[in-house]
């Protein structure tokens, strides 16, 4: 039983609960800047489903599968920063981080309640 | 097996540093105590383990870099808690809202 | 040992998963912030006991460190501008980026008189009640397709025997480094491309205002970054050196370096010489022309696009490791300060 739950087969449950979790966050949650922390905990969580299974066996660990998650680690800062940056820049032009349904208004004279 | 037994010790001896400071930081009541735990224990602990991981070590170059990653901690870590403490005696302390 | 390893797992999956639920739960995205950098650091434990200390490096460096700081500036810049006086009701204009100088004594001045009162722009209210399970049955129902797939996933042994009995042309000693900018250089010029692509489109949206950190009084911030910056330097090189045979590579070491480069522009923020505008275009740009350079070069010269002849394997990697670590630092540190630098525009 113990020997069946090596690090290969725990990790990529964990990775896929890590996925689900970033995905109710990225539904739930309105404020931008928790959105993209949301997406980047679904990205670790592909991460860990990756290197989880890359570590399977008793052979030495797939570097592909590595190489990508590290390609994929710097895509995602570049990424976060970007969105980080859209961000500030909604904001100085909203007044607010947070997308709201409809037409963007860009004056600042009723701020919404953050829902 | 003398190393082996010499690291065992001292790691878990810089273990139970790691817990004191841990417990310090979460029971202490405002941000100066907490920071007296956290720095003074975990830089102790930490001189501990990588004290117990020296035995282990390959050679002189892999000894080198345990002590280097020591005294960057050191430096960061007393860094870090100047600014913390620093911050907190010119703005009051951090909020809590939950 | 296997009992003692796997309750180590199981408590670090659990860790990471209440962190991430903590984080993702919290009303105060300062909160948040410092549970996603601790999220951060567990995850790099997590790659070590998956065997990737490539990506634990990375991880640590970029993840946890990197990010981190950008978060943190983000929401200090969010609370400047949604904050920007606070006490007079009506509405105000978004802050001048060119005379933020001023905003920034504003804020001090508040900040002093008022602690905490900024961080009110830094909360987000709980999400009503309205919607929650079909949110949890969505990705719930999600989690368990996901898992269900993975268990019944055969264990093939995946490409790791292919690397290995081609690792003798790729230049290097280093499985991942070898996939990386031999056998799959394509990926690599692609991500490098994404992360200029990010660059200039952080660039795009304007003029870069102030950094909103104040150097902090006292000797020991500038002391601790004279003795810190050298060794980060010297471990950036390393960690580029040692990634031909060892762990280690073009991406750890431009993380550390674009680290060390934002350690600096937040300890003496106003010592920061401003960049020639045409050196930083082409230092932001090298590792990607350099490496679809040497691309084309390999296409008339050697085999095909992106391949090196064998005896000049070696060094070309070395060269484009070398571009590539300089671009990734200076367009992290360029995120960091965020936009364009106001000289250009003069």
């Amino acid at each position: 039983m113990i020997e069946s739950l090596d690090p290969g087969t725990l990790y990529p449950f964990g990775g896929a609960a890590l996925f689900a979790l970033g995905l109710h966050g990225l539904i739930r949650r309105r404020h931008l800047i928790l959105r993209i922390l949301a997406v980047n905990i679904m990205g670790s969580g592909v991460f860990m489903v990756f290197l989880g299974i890359a570590a399977r066996g008793d052979a030495p660990p797939d570097p592909v599968a590595q190489a990508l998650t590290l390609t994929g680690i710097v895509v995602a800062v570049s990424a976060t920063a970007f969105a980080l940056a859209l961000t500030v820049h909604l904001a100085r032009l909203t007044g607010h981080a947070v997308l709201l349904p409809g037409p963007l208004r860009t004056h600042r004279g009723n701020r919404p309640e953050d829902p | 097996m003398i190393a082996d037994l010499l690291t065992a010790v001292l790691v878990l001896a810089g273990l139970v540093f790691f817990a004191a400071g841990t417990l310090g930081l979460l029971r202490f009541p405002d941000v100066y105590t907490r920071l007296h735990a956290l720095t003074k224990a975990d830089n102790l602990g930490l001189g501990l383990v990588v004290l117990g991981l020296m035995p282990q070590a390959d050679g002189p170059a892999m000894i080198l870099k345990l002590v280097l990653i020591w005294v960057l901690v050191l430096a960061a870590g007393a860094t870090a808690a100047h600014m913390v403490a620093q911050r907190t005696w010119t703005h009051g302390e951090f909020e809590r809202r939950e | 040992m296997n009992a003692a390893l796997l309750a180590f797992d199981v408590v670090l999956l659990a860790g990471l998963l209440g962190v991430a639920w903590r984080c993702l739960a919290s009303t105060d995205l300062f909160r948040a912030v410092v549970l996603f950098i601790t999220f951060g650091l567990l995850l790099a434990i997590a790659w070590v006991r998956l065997e990737a200390p490539d990506i634990a490096l990375a991880e640590a460096a970029i993840g946890a460190g990197i990010t981190g700081a950008l978060l943190l500036v983000t929401l200090e810049r969010l609370k400047h501008i949604m904050n920007p006086h606070r006490g007079d009701a009506g509405p105000s204009p978004p802050p001048d980026p060119v005379a933020s100088d001023t905003g920034n004594a504003d804020a001090e001045a508040r900040d002093a008189r008022d602690p905490g009162a900024g961080n009110v722009a830094l909360s987000c209210a709980p999400t009503p009640a309205r919607g929650r399970w079909s949110a949890v049955a969505v990705s719930g129902g999600l989690a368990l397709l996901l898992m269900a797939t993975l268990a019944t996933q055969d264990h093939g042994p995946g490409l790791q025997p292919a690397v290995a009995a081609h690792m003798d042309v790729s230049g290097v000693d280093h499985g991942i480094t070898a996939v990386l900018l031999n056998f799959r250089a394509w990926d690599t010029l692609l991500e490098l491309a994404m992360v200029l692509l990010a660059g200039l489109g952080a660039w795009s949206l304007g003029r870069h205002d102030a950094l909103p950190a104040r150097p902090a009084p006292g000797p020991v911030l500038p002391g601790a970054v004279r003795l810190l910056l050298p060794v980060a330097i010297v471990t950036g090189v390393y960690l580029l050196w040692a990634g031909s045979h060892a762990p280690g590579g073009a991406f750890q070491a431009g993380a550390v370096l674009g680290a060390a480069g934002i350690l600096m522009s937040l300890a003496r923020p106003h010592s920061l010489p401003d960049p020639d505008p045409r050196l930083l275009r082409i230092g932001v740009t090298a590792g990607a022309l350099l490496f679809l350079a040497l691309g084309l070069w390999g296409l008339f010269a050697g085999p095909a696009l992106l391949t090196w002849p064998r005896n000049l394997a070696y060094p070309l990697i070395l060269i484009i490791e070398t571009g590539a670590t300089l671009s990734i630092a200076l367009t992290l540190v360029a995120l960091f300060v965020g936009g364009r630098s106001p000289r250009e525009d003069a």
